[in-house]
């Protein structure tokens, strides 16, 4: 139920009326006294904290949809658009200035509690969040708290995906939305020192301790039950890959060859610019190939027939950079039998699920 | 695109057959000497890849024979099968353009038949394999190299095995060698059998908007040309001579129509003038330059565009600025005869005759078998695709003396 509608001169917050006056005293403390700390006036730290049922946080906070019009290569999910918007405090003073405004006048960047970070590496995070007179507060689009990702896992929260091409091979039609998440799942591939201390006969190269570990999807398997984990489904591992904007690399749509690590005898997070995905997995492109745990079998709705089709081979993904670039786009599908790596390198990574009713 | 490290690699050979036999049992046991004349040198290289190397009109890379007998297949990598059989067609092309032999043209049409194998092998029109071979069942090697999945029985011709997965660099190779084939070397009747070989398979490759694609539908690891997906500067410059080929040995409209598509709203043009990368050095790749030598060697002949011409031109002076430096006869050669600047000189006439075709030794193998792996000692032989090339379009091109 909205709140009765905010008098002229006046600032609606959760239904709380306050004087256009109390704020402008506000604004003008911080203004006086608290401008070279960034201090964050207690109203609007009132606002932050209290959640209310009413109409638009938009219209006190900068928005992922409007952030992203600042920097192009922000992502978000697209349900999202209209959540405040997670970002640095330096990133929220180039946004001020980039609309025009001035932090401390027009925003007021709040740092978040720890307990809600969703990536707790993305240290000095929080909001910008907009002071406009006559304006509802409504938090309850804020994403909820999480509890923090396990050692070098990331997190992938709910929600649909465009899964598949228009442009890609035939297996990856029809393009459609799917739904994976939450889960966590690794950074970083699965390395050869990893893989040791599980299969403590596995051998690799000396000075490869750090490299994707080669295995095949049986050995895979078994590793990730062993620590806990499991292998993602290809949804799964499609949407940690892309993201929920339907980008053709992990990073978006063009390819560059510095971006990927080159074959196996490069460590992970090897590649010269080290870019991540928009959940922050790294070489989810090129490098190794990736098992899932699915069969090869056709997305619903794909009637055209392939022998391969069944369940013989196992998917893998991410294409090793020995292969054309094409095979390196979230949605190329490819695929083997499980007891072997067909001597491409073939790698993976682990998910692991949220405890019941978290996420 | 070649990458000859990984072929490296892998390069784990194989044996099949009684391990423990006499030594030298190939069909061809002469070898070259150093002191032998030039021409004699290539005469008897020649008779290697035809006796050692020969698997029904295709090139073998990578040999071991005895102990196993000449009559068995002995066999190492197959898959770059098409790329040496392609140019070693280019090499009898050239060469019965120079000599009019008809034994010649009879050995390049036997290779042409082999090429038309590799595609009846599969089933499907316009779709070529890697390689194959003639056998019962599928054999135990096929799970020692690279793609052991990419084996197929094949169901057109029985009795045959067949490896799938063909990749740009062996598709450049296959067009390279059948339209020499078809300018030089081909009577009326060959000739349209060649071009109807290239063009089933470039009507594939534009039917599947401008992929190699296997008879799984997908397409191949490296059969990227496609101007929805991200690809190589390199495969705009290849699929350019690609469709100007076929529009030249075919006459058909379609291929014209590709091309243009490709240059208005794609600007392959202007990918292909990058075809050449230079920087950063260490990403300069000589199995790059071979492709990018025989695309730009048809595209730059055939093509009528001034326009096109000139950024093929552009293509090749950023290939010319680091093949000027590497005294390669091929590189030189095929730049001299689309320039007419005389560029094969003195440095890279001594680095031709000093080519070899085949190269030999002996060596120690761990082979995979039943009982366990066991080692063997055997002689092999692997193939040059350049020696064989490189001295007959000298030859054709009047640069090199037959009596040399």
């Amino acid at each position: 139920m909205r709140p009765p509608a905010a008098a002229k001169g006046d600032v609606m917050m959760h239904g709380i009326r306050l004087s256009w006056v109390s704020v402008a005293l506000a604004l003008l403390t911080y203004a006086i006294v608290g401008a070279a700390q960034m201090e964050v006036p207690d109203l609007v730290k009132e606002a932050l904290k209290a959640p209310g049922p009413a109409s638009n946080a938009a219209n006190l906070m900068v928005t992922n949809e409007e952030f992203k019009r600042f920097r192009s290569s922000f992502t978000f999910d697209s349900k999202d658009a209209a959540v405040p918007a997670l970002m640095t405090e330096r990133e929220a003073a180039d946004y001020a200035a980039f609309v025009g405004k001035r932090i401390g006048k027009d925003f007021f960047w709040q740092a978040l509690p720890p307990s809600e970070m969703l990536q707790p590496q993305k240290t000095g995070y929080g909001y910008l969040v907009v002071v406009t007179p006559g304006m509802d507060v409504d938090l309850s689009n804020v994403k909820p708290a999480i509890p923090p990702p396990p050692l070098g896992m990331v997190y992938v929260p709910e929600g649909p995906f465009i899964m598949g091409s228009q442009v890609g091979d035939p297996d990856e039609t029809p393009q459609h939305s799917a739904t994976a998440g939450p889960f966590f799942i690794d950074k970083y591939e699965v390395s050869n020192a990893e893989f040791k201390q599980v299969f403590p006969d596995f051998t690799f190269e000396p000075g490869r301790e750090n490299c994707a570990a080669t295995a095949t999807w049986e050995q895979a398997a078994a590793y990730a039950q062993k620590t806990g984990k499991r292998l993602p489904s290809e949804a799964e591992w499609e949407k940690a890959a892309k993201g929920t904007d339907g980008r053709t690399y992990p990073w978006g749509n063009s390819y560059d060859p510095t971006f990927v690590n080159w074959d196996e005898s490069d460590p992970r997070g090897g590649s010269p610019a080290r870019p991540e995905s928009p959940y922050g997995c790294i070489d989810m492109a090129g490098g190794a190939w990736e098992w899932t745990a699915d069969w090869y079998k056709p997305y619903e709705g794909n009637d055209a027939p392939c022998e391969a089709y069944g369940e013989k081979y196992r998917v893998i993904r991410g294409g090793d950079s020995f292969n054309d670039m094409a095979m390196m786009r979230t949605s190329q599908r490819y695929y083997l039998p499980p007891n072997t790596t067909g001597h491409m390198h073939v790698g993976f990574r682990c998910v692991k699920d949220l405890e019941e009713g978290v996420g | 695109m070649f990458q000859p490290h990984r072929t490296v690699r892998i390069f784990i050979l194989l044996l099949v057959g009684a391990f423990g036999a006499g030594a030298r049992a190939q069909t061809v046991n002469d070898f070259p000497r150093r002191e032998d004349p030039w021409n004699v040198r290539v005469d008897i290289y020649d008779k290697l890849v035809r006796g050692n190397h020969w698997n029904e009109g295709t090139v073998m890379q990578n040999v071991i024979f005895p102990p196993a007998g000449k009559d068995t297949p002995i066999i190492g990598s197959q898959e770059d099968c098409p790329i040496h059989t392609g140019t070693y067609l280019a090499a009898l092309s050239f060469r019965y353009a120079a000599t009019q032999d008809p034994q010649v043209r009879a050995w390049a049409d036997t290779t042409m038949e082999g090429i038309l194998k590799l595609e009846r092998v599969t089933g499907e029109s316009g779709c070529v394999a890697r390689s194959f071979n003639r056998t019962d069942g599928p054999n135990w090697h096929e799970q020692v190299f690279f793609f052991p999945m990419e084996w197929h029985t094949s169901t057109a011709l029985p009795g045959y095995r067949w490896m799938g997965d063909l990749s740009s660099d062996q598709f450049t190779g296959l067009i390279f060698g059948v339209t020499l084939y078809w300018e030089l070397c081909a009577d009326d009747a060959h000739k349209k059998v060649a071009a109807d070989f290239i063009d089933r398979v470039m009507e594939r490759c534009v039917d599947h908007n401008l992929r190699i694609v296997d008879v799984d539908g997908k397409m191949t690891l490296w059969g990227n040309f496609c101007p929805d997906l991200a690809h190589e500067h390199l495969n705009s410059l290849l699929i350019l001579s690609h469709l100007r080929t076929a529009q030249k040995l075919t006459g058909k409209t379609a291929y014209e129509a590709a091309i243009k598509r490709l240059i208005t709203k794609y600007k392959y043009d202007d990918e292909a003038i990058l075809a050449k990368v230079l920087w950063p050095v260490e990403w300069r790749n000589d199995g790059d330059d071979r492709l990018a030598s025989m695309a730009l060697y048809h595209l730059m002949r055939f093509e009528e565009d001034p326009g096109l011409l000139q950024k093929c031109r552009m293509a090749l002076n950023r290939c010319w600025y680091v093949w000027k430096d590497t005294d390669d006869p091929w590189f030189r050669l095929v730049y001299q005869s689309l320039t007419g600047e005389k560029v094969f000189d003195e440095k890279a006439l001594a680095r031709a005759k000093q080519m070899v075709a085949v190269t030999r030794a002996h060596g120690t193998w761990t082979i995979p078998a039943a009982e366990g792996p066991r080692t063997v000692e055997a002689d092999y032989e692997d193939v040059d695709s350049w020696a064989l090339p490189v001295y007959w379009l000298g030859r054709y091109l009047k640069v090199i003396d037959a009596q040399w």
